[in-house]
């Protein structure tokens, strides 16, 4: 277990929250 | 059962709702900017915004408010992570401890910055000075004020006649921080100093004792990180042993004060709920809601621990509560508290998402570890940690408004505000999220060796230890219950997703519910809509909660502590 994987652990878990957030606006608000 | 031992519940429920009203005013005046504060302290938090370049004037969206969270938190875990890989070379470790494993490291950031406090380390022997002050502690009161900022927003939801705004997330922490947690935690700390908890940078004590023998006694700033771990919900213990520890907690007074600060503040979060709202009993439908199941839970622990274990019965040994012993199930247990207090701990570390303990859990009766494992399962919305119990109830409320409204044929509404499908939908995602977790990665560890190596139990109480742990980490508990050894890279990583997920997959569909609510606006409630302030909206809640938890999780509490109840009858030990 290196440094480097956790940090890019850390930083894919934030991408796939910034993700989740997109998914629910398009949920909630679907293109015209 | 005592009369002493339902006495001291009788004064602590009484205590508890006598706090939630003026503390719930309190905190409404706070978030909502009408509380007076001295000038001193507004110097302070205008200091925060001009250091932090924030405008206090202007307000976020919910889209907006999610990513200053995200953001947030990301620079909070980076900075604890490597505050714990570089410790050994940063002052104020006395005992000279080396830097924190990788894993261990992010397990704990994470556990940390999301409310959890899942500790796979004992504090005395892993964590210097430094990483228990500048880490640990700093994140306890970061992760608490953003639970109850998470909450208001949801009320400002429900609140606001028409906005496109939720709040500003930097404004509501500052305030959350400096005007509530931070008084309450100096006059907690200076209380558990005045009861024996020792407040100091001096390293730990070498002893010899009577047999001659050198013992380490370890201590350190410990007053300072109790109070605020207690007061936010957020529960990581200085010492291993957490609240069963005599410097965290030296007696059955302080073991009595750190219950009520465990409930303090979500509590009174449901009088600023109805006030905010414009009505009251809105906020004490909640509150009534969250005592009732409370009180149940509590009654059904306190009676299975001071009942005799029917194991021991053929030895003839004395189990009967008296004069000089405590009776019942003492195992684990604490002298000093006892087995009412002791049951009341739990119940509320469990129903809240505290996660303290005075107490192993993995020594309780199997029928109390039955009601621990179920007051998380349900999201933690009895009472819950400092905001996320608030924002759990109303994601059941809305659940609730709805089924109601199916029934009795009418567009579903509270408190004016129109609860369509997207409210619903967001609702659902946010409650459902948590079982997978709960659910899923115990399944994956029961079927791998490197999950079936931490075990140190086999048959159900085995499978208790891993459902425990995971249900305590996805609903952001933190407790844990014993038995279980999690300090390896499987169960840190494993458990570092439960709760990161357990947090933020929740805080998003809750914002999301805000923005929709604030944007379509609120109207007064129609003629005909279902009271929300009564029995029956209140017996409804409870039934939605209890439903809901009940089909999702009964399989897997079967397989745990339900098998082990009926396996003890049958004096089946594992």
């Amino acid at each position: 277990m290196s440094d480097l994987l956790m940090v890019l652990l850390i930083a894919a878990a934030f991408a796939g929250v910034g993700g989740y957030i997109c998914a629910c606006i398009q949920l909630t608000h679907p293109p015209e | 059962m005592t009369w002493q031992g339902w006495v001291q519940i009788a004064v602590f429920a009484a205590l508890i709702t006598a706090a939630v009203k003026p503390l719930g005013g309190y905190i409404a005046g706070i978030v909502t900017g009408e509380a007076r504060i001295p000038r001193p302290l507004t110097a302070i938090e205008g200091g925060v915004y001009r250091l932090a370049g924030v405008d206090q004037t202007r307000e976020q969206n919910w889209v907006s408010y999610a990513f200053a969270v995200l953001w947030f938190h990301l620079v909070g875990i980076a900075a604890l992570y490597l505050l714990q890989r570089v410790q050994n070379v940063l002052p104020f470790n006395p005992q000279a401890l080396g830097a924190v494993a990788p894993d261990l490291a992010l397990n704990t950031a994470v556990s940390f910055a999301t409310n959890t406090s899942w500790q796979s380390y004992a504090g005395e022997t892993t964590l210097s000075y430094l990483s228990q002050m500048a880490g640990i502690t700093v994140q306890s009161f970061l992760s608490g004020a953003t639970g109850v900022a998470i909450a208001i927003t949801l009320v400002r939801g429900f609140a606001r006649r028409t906005s496109q705004t939720v709040g500003n997330f930097w404004v509501d922490l500052t305030r959350i921080t400096l005007y509530v947690l931070l008084p309450v935690s100096v006059v907690a700390a200076l209380f558990l100093v005045w009861q024996g908890v020792p407040q100091t940078l001096g390293p730990y004590v070498n002893a010899t004792t009577l047999e001659g023998a050198n013992q380490v006694i370890a201590r350190g700033p410990v007053a300072s990180q109790e109070a605020i771990k207690l007061l936010s919900g957020d529960g990581g213990g200085f010492f291993n042993a957490n609240s069963a520890h005599p410097f965290e907690n030296p007696g059955a007074l302080s073991g009595f004060v750190e219950i009520l600060l465990i409930l303090l503040i979500g509590s009174a979060l449901t009088n600023t709920f109805g006030r905010m709202v414009g009505d009251e009993r809105q906020g004490w439908a909640l509150f009534a809601a969250m005592a009732v199941l409370f009180l149940t839970g509590l009654a059904v622990v306190y009676a299975s621990e001071a009942a005799p274990n029917p194991a021991l019965a053929p030895l003839s040994i004395d189990q009967a509560a008296g004069p000089s012993q405590a009776g019942g199930n003492m195992e684990g247990k604490e002298v000093r508290f006892g087995i009412a207090q002791s049951a009341l701990f739990a119940t509320a570390t469990t129903a809240s998402s505290d996660g303290a303990v005075d107490a192993m859990h993995d020594s309780f009766m199997p029928l109390s570890g039955l009601v621990l494992m179920a007051n998380m399962m349900l999201d933690e919305v009895i009472v819950g940690g400092p905001g996320s119990g608030l924002f759990g109830m109303l994601l059941f409320v809305i659940v609730a408004v709805f089924v109601a409204g199916l029934m009795i044929g009418r567009t579903p509404e509270y408190l004016g505000n129109k609860i369509g499908a997207n409210e619903v939908k967001m609702a659902m995602l946010a409650l459902l999220v948590v079982p997978a977790f709960i659910l899923g990665l115990p399944a994956v560890a029961a079927v791998l060796p490197v999950g079936l190596a931490g075990l140190s139990n086999a048959g159900p109480h085995g499978f208790s230890e891993m459902l425990y742990a995971y249900t305590s980490g996805a609903a952001t508990n933190g407790s844990a219950f014993a038995g279980l050894n999690a300090n390896t890279p499987f169960y840190n990583l494993t458990l570092a997703a439960a709760m990161f997920a357990g947090r933020f997959l929740v805080i998003v569909p809750v914002l999301c519910i805000a923005g929709m609510l604030v944007s379509q606006g609120r109207a007064p409630a129609a003629a005909g809509a279902m009271p929300t302030h009564g029995l029956q909206f209140v017996a409804l809640l409870i039934g939605t909660i209890v439903i809901v938890g009940g089909l999702t999780f009964f399989p897997a509490l079967a397989l745990g502590p339900v098998a082990e109840q009926f396996a003890m009858r049958a004096a089946i030990a594992y």
